[in-house]
């Protein structure tokens, strides 16, 4: 039951979340200014506060916990900025992250 | 039906994300206890990559609806400026369409319409519904090979992070003024390390807002 409520939850705000704009700005041609502004910039930082949400967890107190989340990362970051193939990198930084996980530590 | 044709060239990039991310996400989903029919459910009905891996963590923990809501609309935030750029594109469309096309108005959907120079109009909501049709295929797919084959997944739902990881890299390349990168990273370690794991996002995110609009006030000012 709750697992339906959640899900149920979710795609309702994901919608809403989705079709804000359609809604409020339907009428108007000009954005205010620092909402194009903020458009430029805040994905960014949202994006890489999510990485720092993801990786929350991490303990530097055990040092299987932050060289797993480091190597792994740190894999991911190359990978894409050398071949830029999302699910290459993935797919890269994910098996460095188990091998470590499973067989290192 | 050479539309279709040029719809599937179109989207084959997506599909080779999708296709193999929604397996990633049932094989995950699966290993928290939730089968088949879940995977199905959330693909058609959120449609969205990132928040469907942040929920295989929720759904099988305590946490409140009142926290899941408000990491839904963190995770699901940059949504609210993809519309922006389509509100004239989508206007005229019936309104069942047009409800349709926001809803799957994912990322990749949007990289795809945005940059889209033609205006066919069957074309943009074959785009749509093809994509959707990859991601649900996948993630049942990815249900589907969990019962198959099991094997030791530990460490596996590091694929999420990777995913975010690689929305980072693209972004910071992408942008010549990297201050929000930076805004976005040290609000996030300094507000971790002073809250704590449980509270730091929500506390976090209004600083990174908060120093941006602050420093665009100031350099339209000066």
């Amino acid at each position: 039951m709750r697992a339906f409520v959640m899900i149920g939850m979710v795609a309702l705000m994901t919608f809403g979340l989705r079709a804000f704009p359609f809604v409020i700005f339907s009428g108007k041609k000009q954005l205010p200014d620092i909402m194009i502004t903020l458009e430029k910039q805040l994905p960014c930082a949202i994006m890489i506060l999510l990485v720092v949400y993801c990786i929350k967890g991490v303990s530097f107190s055990n040092a299987s916990s932050w060289v797993s989340t480091f190597a792994g990362v740190l894999v991911t970051a190359l990978v894409h900025l050398k071949k830029k193939n999302v699910l290459l990198s993935i797919l890269a930084g994910t098996l460095v992250y188990m091998m470590f996980v499973q067989f290192v530590f | 039906m050479s539309k279709l044709r040029k719809c599937i060239q179109l989207t084959f990039p997506v599909c080779l994300g999708y296709v193999p991310l929604g397996i990633a996400f049932g094989m995950l989903l699966s290993d928290a206890g939730y089968g088949l029919f879940w995977s199905f459910l959330m693909a058609s009905t959120i449609f969205a990559g990132s928040m469907q891996f942040v929920m295989v963590a929720l759904l099988s923990s305590s946490t409140s609806l009142v926290s899941v809501a408000l990491l839904t609309f963190l995770v699901q935030s940059r949504h609210l400026f993809y519309g922006l750029s389509l509100v004239e594109r989508y206007r005229h469309f019936p309104l069942l369409k047009r409800l349709y096309l926001i809803f799957s108005l994912t990322d990749e959907t949007y990289s795809l319409v945005s940059s889209m120079d033609e205006k066919d109009d069957d074309l943009l909501f074959m785009i749509s519904l093809l994509n959707h049709l990859y991601w649900i295929a996948g993630c049942v797919l990815g249900s589907l090979l969990k019962n198959l084959i099991p094997f030791n997944t530990a460490g596996f739902e590091f694929a999420m992070t990777a995913l975010f990881v690689c929305i980072v890299v693209e972004q910071y390349c992408a942008h010549q003024d990297h201050f929000p990168f930076w805004t976005g990273l040290l609000c996030g370690g300094l507000c971790l390390v002073v809250l704590g794991p449980d509270q730091f996002l929500l506390v976090a995110l209004c600083l990174s807002v908060l120093i941006l609009v602050v420093k665009n006030q100031r350099r339209t000012s000066t």
